[in-house]
């Protein structure tokens, strides 16, 4: 029994404890983005784990900091998204990589975009009121796709006849367009469209 | 727009005076159009023309020549547009007649040049987001897939206290299990009626016409099934004549040969 213990503690002082290091490696195998509050919960639960000492948001942030200062000019790039951390290959290798990935990112149609579009920018918003804007009506198969990619979701229903579904974009959306928040999607002059539902009734 | 340009170009495209497209042509053509907003606006820029200046009547024109060469083809593909080409032709319609209110004939128009500037306003907000730095499309992201984390392995106890016995022992446990899965096989005795009116009448004869109980005359080992078929040939006796049922004043059903 002594012996194990002992040979426990010799793996543990063989662990890497090099914060760049373990914020690399957990950035690098998730699946989806890391927010800074999931890599500190991880870092903290490893290191409690070693009998460590907590590490603090600020240190993380510093190291990650860091780290994305390492990868500046690399075809891997660490990113900040509105999510989380990611990495990403650079954009400049977008004519290098799209061969391989063109089926994926089959070209969306005009009513696709139209439809993203409005959700982005009027959210929230009832699919009638994206076909009255739009002057047609609005194909369920447009609505699923862009729930299944994630790029939409219900945020709840309308308290009108029908109860319809409210869309508003995700964080995965955002992510998507390399968008940090709502604000930054480019200017358009939407406000005069504000009482367009007053107009169609 | 790069990536979903509508393939008439403006360049390649002469404003139509007699224009013809065949049917078949036009229901392609109309699939790169969003809608009947769509391709009126396409309309009024192809005039170069901004949406407040555009003539209605003017515009209907022309896009009902569009709109009759297909209505006869699909009309879930044309349906909106055949509405907004009845739009077109109410609004123009009052426009030809002599104003007396000014207020209202032009409330239909106005909704429908509004209607036309905040799809403008749309399309414009497409194109941008159309140019934003996409995932999968500009910018990939790097994916790990099926990490296949090592799992804490459960460690074999070396000292594992294995004898002959032992051995002997589990294979006994396990022949005294294969014991209890032994197969069993359901067999059907089939039992007919006339087999059974047969049984019934040697033992009502062999009473020599005497009154026997009905419970006697039924066999409870045959099951349910055996049961029923007994009731049934009892009853075939009685309907034949061959046999009598009487119920007598102490309430039990008593039968008899004939």
């Amino acid at each position: 029994m002594l012996e194990q213990n002992n040979t426990n503690d010799n793996k543990n002082l063989k662990l890497p404890t090099d914060l760049i290091y373990l914020l690399e490696a957990i950035i690098f195998s998730s699946v989806e983005p890391s927010p800074l509050a999931v890599l500190e919960k991880k870092i903290n639960e490893y290191f409690q784990e070693l009998s460590l000492n907590p590490v603090s948001k600020k240190q993380i942030q510093i190291k990650l900091d860091e780290l994305c200062e390492v990868y500046k000019n690399r075809a891997v790039n660490l990113v900040q998204l509105s999510s989380g951390y990611c990495f990403e290959i650079n954009s400049s290798f977008c004519e290098l990589l799209k061969p391989a990935t063109q089926s994926r990112s089959s070209r969306p149609s005009k009513a696709y975009l139209e439809t993203i579009t409005l959700i982005a920018y009027k959210q929230p918003i009832t699919r009638s009121e994206i076909e009255a804007i739009r002057g047609v009506s609005v194909s369920s198969n447009i609505i699923r796709d862009l729930l299944e990619r994630d790029w939409i979701k219900v945020a709840g229903h309308k308290n009108t006849p029908g109860m319809p579904a409210i869309y508003e974009t995700t964080k995965h959306f955002l992510d998507s367009f390399h968008l940090q928040s709502l604000q930054d999607l480019p200017q358009v002059n939407f406000e005069k469209i504000q009482n367009e539902a007053d107009l169609n009734s | 727009m790069n990536h979903s340009a509508t393939p008439l170009e403006p360049k390649e495209y002469k404003a139509p005076q007699s224009l013809y497209i065949p049917p078949e042509a036009l229901e392609v053509y109309l699939e790169c159009f969003s809608g009947p907003l769509d391709l009126l606006l396409y309309l009024i820029r192809q005039k170069n023309l901004s949406i407040s200046e555009v003539s209605i009547k003017k515009i209907t024109d022309q896009y009902l020549n569009y709109i009759q060469n297909i209505s006869h083809l699909k009309f879930e593909l044309v349906a909106e547009y055949l509405l907004m080409a009845a739009i077109l032709a109410e609004i123009k319609s009052k426009e030809l007649l002599p104003k007396n209110n000014n207020e209202d004939e032009d409330e239909q128009a106005q909704m429908l040049v509004e209607n036309l500037r905040q799809y403008e306003i749309l399309t414009d907000a497409v194109d941008q987001l159309n140019q934003l730095e996409r995932l999968d499309r500009d910018f990939f992201r790097c994916e790990v897939k099926n990490i296949v984390y090592p799992q804490k392995q459960k460690s074999f106890d070396k000292n594992l206290n294995l004898t002959v016995s032992n051995l002997y022992s589990s294979f006994e446990e396990l022949m005294i299990k294969k014991e209890r899965f032994k197969k069993y096989e359901v067999i059907f005795d089939s039992i007919s009626t006339s087999e059974k009116m047969d049984e019934i009448m040697q033992k009502l004869k062999r009473q020599n016409g005497e009154f026997i109980r009905f419970e006697q005359l039924l066999n409870a080992k045959e099951g349910r099934l055996g049961l029923v078929v007994q009731l049934i040939s009892l009853l075939e006796l009685t309907k034949e004549g061959s046999i009598d049922m009487k119920q007598f004043s102490d309430g039990l059903i008593y039968a008899r040969a004939k």
